[in-house]
């Protein structure tokens, strides 16, 4: 009951934002030109800014150790292949469009690690956890927006050669700000504070802003039309790609707290960040904002089911 | 030289934002459109977010002692009374329009509080020296809001009727918000943190993006018709205002901390929200977004000086 109350907990605020954006839309106080408009501004400059900070400002004392790069190696395996798979399935299953197979596959592999799985963490293991896995966590993210920008350029429709493929995937702002996090992050440049303030500052309107304009374009009554790929990709991204990361991490010996957390956040539902970018980069982004949406409410349960199960495997 | 540098410590990060917001706009990543319905909506919610919870979350062991009462009674004096004046003043010897009697008013008492007077606050008082700021921050963001919706709806141009401006005072948002605010604080009514974080995450996002808004509609090129006004604006705010809150502080009896904090918490640039408001509500906004600008900048020297002054003559 606990853990369904704190899935709750979690969600809430999710929605109330939804909603505001979506009374914002409906009110007339934001045209959708201009919700559609700020979208490409969150893509093109918060949402990079929030990776970059992320990655900036990783702790360098974090511990780095075998356990959790046992953990982190066997994330980045599950989520390449399970990419790469679904790609592939999907290209000689199916005659969906490119633009919703590209959206399909990101929901299976990106979960909103930062707002949903790290608040489970917690909620499970403490603060005190956090030294051990923040690593975990943190890493998590580049991965996600990395193989996302691959695979909705890919699946953008124009044939380009491989050349030009490569160019654009590393011309998109979210791998400038992942490159740039790693860049500063290793050569150990430091920022300003003075500099560093605003921009951090930025970089949290970020996730409420993106949630305003999810909530303000949403189209619920393109639910019916989609009803089959959005329950293919929420069943895939709460339920088939964390089964599948567990089943990876326990072969590794993966085990206690990196285990769980690995769990926790694999299971997150849909990542808004997903809309934002299938929506800039020719994605379904009906599509992708329906299953950020419907993915988070069915999270309240889907996460009280993986919970219950890392209890019953002895893991809490 | 210590002073200097920590006015621009607190400079620096606003013009990252304006230059952020210039580059966006000038980029295309951000149009004009846009930019007008942000503005909109963060002078419809953002920011009435940000000042309802300024109220809301004020410190309840505030011990109001005599002079602290002066000092709240001296803050809605000088604030009401450079209104009041400063409007007659503008009316009979100028022939400006409505739109920019209202702007220039309001950028003589509306500073910016929270962003300026408190860091320097902090700085110069340390974290628990922060009692009497923390009266004189609430007090003049609570009445100067107040007193700015009532001064530009009444230089709003339309002939209206006391009953129709009555009604459009109190439909304002920043009002309804500041009356909330009270409502809850007095009350004691507390929101479920469920509601209460997504508000608040809303709320946070009001400066930096107010910031760049104003970065990305400002023409610089336009300074130079407005100049006078500029000028005068500016150091009204900058000197004038803060001259008169010290002089007739100490008319009334009010002296050392007292005064000093007057001065960390009042000699600050025009506030940002003085731009988004003025653009909602019929105000010249050019002019307004103009004196933010050049008050802030100006703020460097005029800080200075006041802290040498306040240090010169022991208030410090």
């Amino acid at each position: 009951m606990n853990n369904f109350v704190f899935a709750l907990n979690i969600i809430f605020p999710i929605f109330i934002l939804l909603m505001i954006g979506y009374l914002v839309s409906h009110i007339g106080w934001m045209s959708k030109k201009s919700l559609k408009n700020l979208n490409g501004f969150i893509f093109r400059l918060l949402l990079p800014l929030m990776l970059f900070i992320n990655i900036y400002s990783m702790d360098k004392a974090s511990v780095v150790s075998d356990e959790a790069i046992k953990t982190i190696a066997a994330i980045y395996l599950t989520l390449i292949c399970i990419a790469s798979v679904m790609a592939l399935i999907l290209n000689r299953t199916t005659d969906l469009k490119n633009s919703q197979k590209g959206v399909i596959i990101q929901a299976w592999f990106r979960g909103n690690t930062i707002i949903y799985g790290l608040p489970v963490v917690l909620s499970i293991y403490g603060q005190s956890s956090l030294d051990k896995v923040n690593l975990v966590i943190i890493s998590i993210v580049p991965l996600i927006n990395v193989l996302a920008v691959i695979v909705l350029q890919l699946y953008r429709g124009k044939s380009l050669n491989f050349l030009a493929m490569l160019l654009s995937i590393i011309k998109n702002p979210l791998i400038i700000g992942t490159a740039l996090g790693f860049a500063f992050f290793y050569l150990n440049i430091k920022i300003p504070a003075i500099i560093l303030k605003p921009i951090t500052d930025l970089s949290k309107t970020a996730t409420p802003m993106a949630f305003i304009v999810l909530g303000g374009t949403l189209e619920l009554s393109k639910i019916g039309k989609n009803l089959n790929l959005i329950i293919f990709s929420c069943i895939g991204r709460l339920i088939v790609t964390p089964l599948i990361a567990l089943l990876v991490l326990l072969a590794f010996g993966v085990e206690g707290v990196y285990l769980g957390t690995a769990v926790s956040c694999l299971a997150a539902p849909s990542a808004v960040g997903s809309f934002t970018m299938a929506s800039e980069m020719d994605g379904d982004a009906d599509l992708a904002s329906l299953i950020v949406v419907i993915s988070t409410v069915v999270s309240v349960v889907s996460i009280f089911f993986w919970v219950l199960v890392l209890k019953t495997l002895n893991l809490l | 030289m210590d002073n200097l540098l920590f006015a621009l410590n607190v400079i620096v990060p606003i013009f990252v934002l304006l230059l952020v917001g210039s580059i966006a706009r000038h980029l295309d990543w951000i149009k004009i459109t846009t930019l007008n319905d942000l503005n909109r909506f963060i002078f419809k919610l953002p920011l009435p977010l940000m000042l309802f919870f300024n109220i809301y979350n004020m410190d309840r062991d505030t011990q109001f002692t005599n002079d602290s009462i002066k000092l709240v009674l001296l803050i809605i004096g000088v604030f009401t009374g450079i209104a009041v004046f400063g409007s007659f003043i503008l009316n009979r010897t100028t022939k400006l329009d409505s739109s920019q009697k209202g702007v220039l008013v309001q950028a003589w008492f509306r500073g910016n509080t929270i962003i300026f007077g408190l860091p320097l606050a902090t700085s110069l008082y340390g974290e628990n020296g922060l009692t009497i700021v923390s009266i004189i921050i609430i007090t003049a963001i609570a009445s100067s809001n107040v007193i700015a919706v009532i001064l530009l709806e009444l230089y709003r141009g339309e002939n209206i009727k006391a009953k129709q401006l009555t009604i459009s005072v109190i439909k304002n948002p920043l009002l309804i918000a500041a009356f909330l605010g009270f409502i809850f604080y007095l009350i004691n009514i507390s929101i479920p943190s469920i509601i209460l974080t997504p508000l608040m995450t809303l709320g946070k996002t009001a400066t930096p993006l107010a910031f760049i808004v104003l970065g990305g509609t400002l023409e610089l090129s336009k300074l130079g018709k407005n100049f006078k006004l500029i000028i005068v604006g500016s150091l009204g705010r900058l000197v004038g205002t803060p001259l008169l809150l010290v002089g007739i502080g100490w008319a009334i009896g009010l002296r050392g901390n007292y005064i000093g904090s007057i001065i960390a918490a009042m000699a600050t640039p025009v506030a940002v929200v003085s731009y988004t408001m003025s653009r909602e509500m019929g105000g010249d906004g050019e002019l307004a977004g103009q004196i933010v600008v050049v008050s802030t900048f100006l703020s460097v020297f005029t800080l200075f000086l006041w802290i040498f002054f306040a240090k010169t003559y022991g208030i410090l």
